[in-house]
């Protein structure tokens, strides 16, 4: 598996992102800006741009062929809007003391549909079977974010495949990043 | 009146599938993992699962060969964002019955439970 | 702290960075599994910061900064050769220390505050273990192979830190999302 694999792969799992949220929605989502890198390990927390900006980030790993993992990374305004535009009738139905544990579990389910259907843009291309986990959402700093993950997973590798793609939408300033961090897998 | 159980870690696909289930004349029992479904299955009895499979504890697949191992006869539909072809060929050969994947219209879910209850 | 009289010197991941200069606070943002390692000479009023983002390098060999001279360093640096010492807790922190030496501080004078390494998502595991506390490990076993005391340390848990090293009062001060600002201190 080389870089170019890795930037095939991404690029079909973004496209299938981006065509997933807008489904979702109902708003058109486009892709912003798309960047795929080959770095030294310690780059990769700084590629969001701001790492102690406060994110609401869905964390996804995945075993499989190919392995690695997936982190959606909402501000939290835009976490909001997205989902206020994706329920508006389900927000106005809700107690307001439960209403961010409800927005979380929204931006939960939301970045799981993304997150499978990144993957599965890969699967159905590749013939690869790959295996999420259930997503885990933390509210936390970008930076410190990506550097547990890249951390963790790449400890003693000198450069790390990254894809970072920016999604906006046309009719709403919310707008997300998908980080997609894969890797030759073990089965 | 049908009773379906709902099994899905996330609590907003939880309430919005009880929901539209509910207004449409079903009965609607949940869980949130796996090994919940399979111990409210064997306490509530329900006509349907519907079933996620990305779940903590106890994935969908692995929760559904347990229903099919307790109850040969257990229905069980998959509801699931996870829509790869190899995913799909495993729940059917686990002994799914359909595979709805997410995000899905309200009529698709519909009309799978329906079909599935009136068998 | 961030006032119009200090300036602000950002430490990134793998960097470090030392100073005499009262007006500038060195900070290391977002720490997650990552360590802020600051030691300070109270009467120098000089210090320094490294950002440690592992544990130690593939190859290693722990040297230490020179035990009996204060004048340079002795030690050797076993990361590749592009690579800066501050990355790994067990080179950042005799490259720290020989860097203050430069500068005009005394080995004996220097104490450490220690902000990080924690696991900010929880369920993330590597077959070495958690890296936070890799990295924690590596940082005071190097402090102690420089008999150097640490005298705070705000560390572990499941949440990120910023740090703010105010170099002229020797107060840095702990920040995060969930959590309430904190202040360790260094002593006089």
């Amino acid at each position: 598996m080389d870089i170019q694999f890795f930037q095939d792969c991404a690029r079909l799992g973004v496209e299938r992102a981006r065509d997933t949220v807008s489904a979702l929605t109902g708003m058109e989502c486009v892709i912003d800006l798309e960047n795929a890198y080959f770095t030294e390990v310690e780059e990769i927390p700084l590629l969001t741009g701001y790492p102690d900006e406060i994110v609401l980030s869905s964390w996804v790993s995945f075993t499989g062929q190919m392995e690695g993992q997936i982190i959606i990374l909402f501000r939290p305004d835009s976490a909001e809007s997205v989902v206020r535009s994706m329920v508006p009738q389900f927000i106005e139905d809700v107690e307001s003391e439960n209403e961010l544990e409800i927005i979380e579990s929204i931006v939960s389910e939301i970045a799981n549909i993304i997150g499978c259907s990144v993957l599965g843009a890969i699967a159905d291309k590749s013939e690869m079977v790959l295996r999420p986990s259930p997503p885990l959402l933390i509210r936390e700093m970008a930076g410190a974010i990506l550097e547990t993950a890249v951390a963790t997973s790449y400890l003693y590798n000198d450069k790390v495949f990254a894809s970072d793609v920016r999604f906006c939408f046309t009719e709403s300033d919310a707008f997300f990043e998908i980080v997609l961090l894969p890797r030759k897998g073990t089965g | 009146m049908a009773k379906i159980l709902v099994v899905d870690d996330a609590m907003f696909m939880r309430n919005k599938t009880s929901k539209l289930l509910q207004e449409n004349g079903y009965e609607v029992v949940e869980a949130s993992n796996g090994e919940e479904a399979v111990a409210r299955y064997m306490r509530e009895n329900p006509d349907l699962v519907l079933m996620d499979i990305t779940m903590p504890v106890l994935d969908g697949i692995e929760s559904l060969k347990q229903l099919r191992a307790y109850d040969p006869e257990a229905k069980v539909v998959m509801v699931t964002a996870l829509g790869q072809k190899s995913m799909v060929l495993e729940a059917i050969k686990a002994g799914a019955r359909d595979f709805i994947v997410k995000p899905f219209q309200p009529d698709q879910l519909l009309e799978a439970v329906r079909k599935q209850c009136e068998a | 702290m961030v006032s119009e009289t200090y300036r602000i010197t950002p430490v990134k991941i793998a960097e470090t960075k030392v100073s005499r200069d009262k007006d500038e606070v060195l900070v290391a943002y977002s720490l997650g599994s990552c360590i802020g390692l600051a030691l300070w000479d109270c009467k120098q009023r000089a210090g320094g910061l490294s950002h440690v983002f592992l544990p130690q390098p593939r190859d290693f060999e722990y040297i230490a900064a020179s035990g009996n001279s204060e004048s340079g360093p002795g030690f050797v640096c076993k990361t590749r050769h592009n690579e800066q010492p501050g990355k790994y807790g067990s080179t950042a922190v005799p490259h720290l220390v020989s860097e203050l030496i430069k500068i005009g501080c005394r080995r004996h004078n220097l104490q450490a505050i220690l902000v990080g390494g924690a696991n900010v998502i929880p369920g993330l595991s590597s077959p070495f273990g958690q890296i936070g506390q890799l990295n924690l490990q590596a940082v005071k076993g190097a402090l102690a192979m420089e008999g150097i005391k640490i005298v705070g340390e705000d560390t572990g848990g499941n949440h990120g830190r910023s740090m703010h090293f105010n170099l002229n009062s020797g107060v840095v001060k702990v920040t995060s999302v969930t959590r309430p600002e904190k202040e360790l201190r260094f002593e006089e």
